[in-house]
């Protein structure tokens, strides 16, 4: 291959001599010659590798000036100063282009194997040709083309500098600031060359750089650098668009030794998290009811109304059927439950009705006048009251025996009543009384059946037989004209107990109206008929609320206090406002 | 003037964007083409040097760099970037010129924009690089990419040195 390329380049090189023919003959003898020269040479140094001279590179600092520098190789001859000769070409622009070869301008002296090109003999944005060759300039040896400002490798920056930015809070971290100039043979203020720079630093101990990106301008901050370290910061630039980086500034040495702070910033900081952390602990703890509350909202668990939860829970489903099962209105959880509104009509004609019914009173006796017969129950003032079972009764207490059980005691007009009246019948007050009705006699006396006993049976009419005597119920009804036409089918007369008749008829009080035609009488039906004890009066008789008996000729539209308060559907195209 | 600067902006970007490009090419044995072979604006005198640049008056820089990137608006649309990303460098081309014109506007004292008139000298070199061999595409390409490179770098530098020159507190001693 050696030999290949040292024909070729001498072809070359011969070619514009080849024209002469008087020289061939000597030229032959020349190529020859440099033949055996070359066989020569690569016998005699077989031993070491061959490497012939070339030119290492040509570069210029300040894209002003250049030098090409070239190695000898191995070879002991071309060692010697001047046995290697560069000469050069510069194409120019056309109109000043001399195409032919120039030797090196300078030899450098303080470096050998170097050329160096002024100012005057460099110029930019041209091709150069350089070629190295042999003191005859027989021997091309090699061969180098570019534009100047391709080569471009400017000086390291100089003045290199550095000040501390910033601490860290705990004295182990720092940051700091780079400074340096460029290069003096760059001509930056002129605007010929820019240059941007790269700043590369690392621990001393380390062989890893850390580099940054390329800044325009000569400042620079690290940030992060460790106190008590030793750091290593260094500078090179290289011309915009340029290839090739220029050589590393000299580098400079930063260290910043660790200084206890005063202030323990760290064990304050602990310090102060474990204060926080504890009167977090002690609120959380002083407040745990409240905060499991928001944590664990406790779940509410089925319930209804009047239904004890364990009989859901055990499936004791038979009572809760029959629970469930039974009438509304003798539900006594929802008397009880001030959630549950009952409706209360006003009555406007209620003055009329009263009076109406006074008449009735009047027919028979009706020595209290100030007594509204039908103050019992049809007196709407519903305030203060909670339910509708609280009938407004006349305010006896004394003659009441269950006056207590009266909420509200403030009827003025009541109060007038005579004693000997058993005008107290008392309401049940917030209790009502269930039982079934056992059986109605023809005299108007209603059996009970036991509140054990829900079974009508003859043995329980016959313990009531028994119970006659001290349970002498008078039922009482009031004066529903519809109602009473239906229960008109049986009129009677009722037939008091001997006991009863001249206090009960002397006094306005319902038993008067059992003595008018407002004899009940219901039909034994088999079937047990619920209704609610509204009035429990002091010889035991009983006022019932005719409530299940639905009657579109109410004319009362104010529904039987009924106890449950409950209008039923077919009770509300009844109602008259 | 910004406008300094978003030009400034725009050489250098093109310059880089075209440097990194024309290392793709590779193939040093190119490089002698140019001995024998012109880039297409080589008939637009120029200084080329530091001092005859230094010597040269703003105005003259502007115009000439005004006219070199004139030169390439046509040839710049036939660029391929090879691997390199295509970028639109036709309309930065016509944005540089009419920044440098206004700039030249902005200068100008009177003088005579060109005084050498060499609008006639674009005919003879107008399909320069088409009367090229066109089988050898590469070699146009190479060719293109290394002229374009130089004479970016070339506006590059006779703009920095203008407004270094014109506005002393552009900093250009950083």
């Amino acid at each position: 291959k050696y030999l290949k390329c040292k024909t070729i380049t001498l072809a070359t090189c011969l070619l514009p001599q080849l024209d002469t023919m008087a020289a061939s003959l000597p030229v032959l003898f020349f190529f020859l010659h440099v033949f055996t020269l070359s066989a020569w040479e690569s016998a005699s140094e077989q031993v070491l590798p061959q490497t012939h001279p070339q030119v290492t590179g040509c570069v210029s600092a300040n894209m002003e000036t250049f030098r090409c520098r070239w190695n000898v190789g191995t070879s002991r001859k071309l060692s010697e100063p001047g046995a290697l000769r560069l000469f050069y070409i510069n194409k120019k622009p056309p109109p000043a282009s001399p195409k032919e070869w120039s030797e090196c301008p300078h030899y450098s002296t303080d470096r050998p194997n170097e050329c160096f090109f002024n100012e005057n003999h460099t110029s930019i944005w041209t091709y150069y040709s350089v070629q190295l060759r042999s003191r005859d300039q027989a021997i091309l040896y090699d061969e180098n083309l570019f534009n100047v400002h391709d080569i471009v490798q400017p000086d390291p920056p100089v003045d290199l500098n550095w000040e501390l930015l910033n601490m860290s809070l705990t004295g182990t971290f720092y940051d700091i600031k780079v400074s340096w100039k460029p290069p003096q043979s760059a001509d930056v203020e002129m605007g010929w060359m820019t240059l941007h720079y790269e700043v590369q630093h690392r621990n001393v101990n380390s062989e890893l750089w850390e580099q940054s990106d390329l800044v325009k301008s000569t400042r620079r901050s690290i940030f992060g650098l460790q106190t008590d370290v030793n750091h290593e910061v260094r500078v090179r630039c290289k011309m915009f668009g340029g290839k090739e980086f220029g050589e590393f500034s000299d580098s400079v040495f930063v260290h910043v030794p660790f200084k206890v702070s005063r202030f323990p910033v760290v064990a304050l900081l602990i310090f102060g998290a474990l204060c926080l952390v504890t009167i977090l602990m002690l609120v959380i703890i002083s407040q745990q009811e409240k905060f499991m509350v928001i944590l664990l909202p406790p779940v509410p668990g089925p319930k209804i109304r009047g239904i004890d939860p364990e009989l859901l829970k055990n499936g004791k489903l038979r009572e809760l059927t029959s629970i469930l099962g039974g009438p509304l209105d003798l539900r006594p959880e929802l008397y009880n439950d001030p959630w549950v509104e009952f409706i209360d009509l006003d009555i406007e004609e209620q003055s009329d009705r009263l009076t109406d019914l006074d008449t009735d009173c009047l027919m028979e006796r009706s020595l209290s006048s100030n007594c509204s017969p039908l103050s019992i129950g049809f007196r709407d003032d519903d305030s203060g009251r909670a339910s509708c079972c609280d009938p407004d009764l006349p305010s006896d207490p004394e003659a009441c025996p269950f006056a207590s059980l009266l909420p509200n005691q403030t009827h003025s007009k009541e109060a007038s009543c005579p004693t000997a009246c058993e005008p107290c019948f008392a309401a049940p007050g917030r209790e009502a009384l269930y039982t079934q009705v056992s059986e109605v006699k023809s005299s108007g006396k209603v059996l009970l059946a036991r509140e054990e006993e829900t079974e009508m049976g003859k043995d329980i009419t016959v313990g009531k037989e028994k119970e006659k005597k001290g349970l002498q119920l008078l039922v009482a009804y009031p004066d529903h004209r519809g109602y009473t036409s239906e229960l008109n089918a049986g009129k009677m007369s009722p037939i008091l107990s001997p006991g009863d008749v001249s206090e009960t008829c002397s006094s306005p009080s319902l038993s008067c109206y059992q003595k008018s035609d407002t004899t009940p009488m219901s039909p034994l039906s088999p079937a047990p008929v619920y209704t609610v004890v509204e009035v429990v009066g002091r010889q035991n008789s009983l006022r019932l609320t005719p409530n299940s008996i639905p009657s579109p000729q109410l004319t009362i539209t104010k529904i039987m206090p009924t106890p449950d308060g409950y209008l039923a559907p077919e009770l509300i195209g009844s109602v008259t406002p | 003037c910004p406008l300094i600067q978003h030009l400034h902006l725009l050489a250098q970007r093109l310059f880089s964007d075209f440097e990194s490009s024309l290392q793709t090419e590779e193939q040093r044995q190119l490089n002698k083409i140019f001995l024998q072979d012109f880039c297409n604006s080589d008939y637009i005198i120029s200084p080329i040097d530091k001092h005859e640049t230094q010597r040269s008056s703003v105005l003259k820089l502007l115009s000439i760099s005004y006219r070199l990137v004139e030169s390439w608006e046509f040839p710049s649309r036939s660029l391929s970037g090879g691997s390199a990303p295509r970028i639109q460098i036709s309309p930065k081309l016509s944005e540089l010129k009419t920044g440098i014109l206004l700039l030249i506007k902005a200068n100008q004292d009177g003088a005579d924009l060109f005084p050498d008139s060499s609008a006639l000298q674009l005919a003879p070199y107008g399909n320069y690089y088409q009367s090229l061999g066109a089988d050898e595409s590469l070699r146009r390409t190479y060719e293109l990419l290394a002229c374009f490179k130089k004479d970016m770098h070339k506006v590059e530098t006779y703009l920095t040195v203008a407004k270094c020159r014109l506005s002393p507190e552009a900093n250009c001693t950083l």
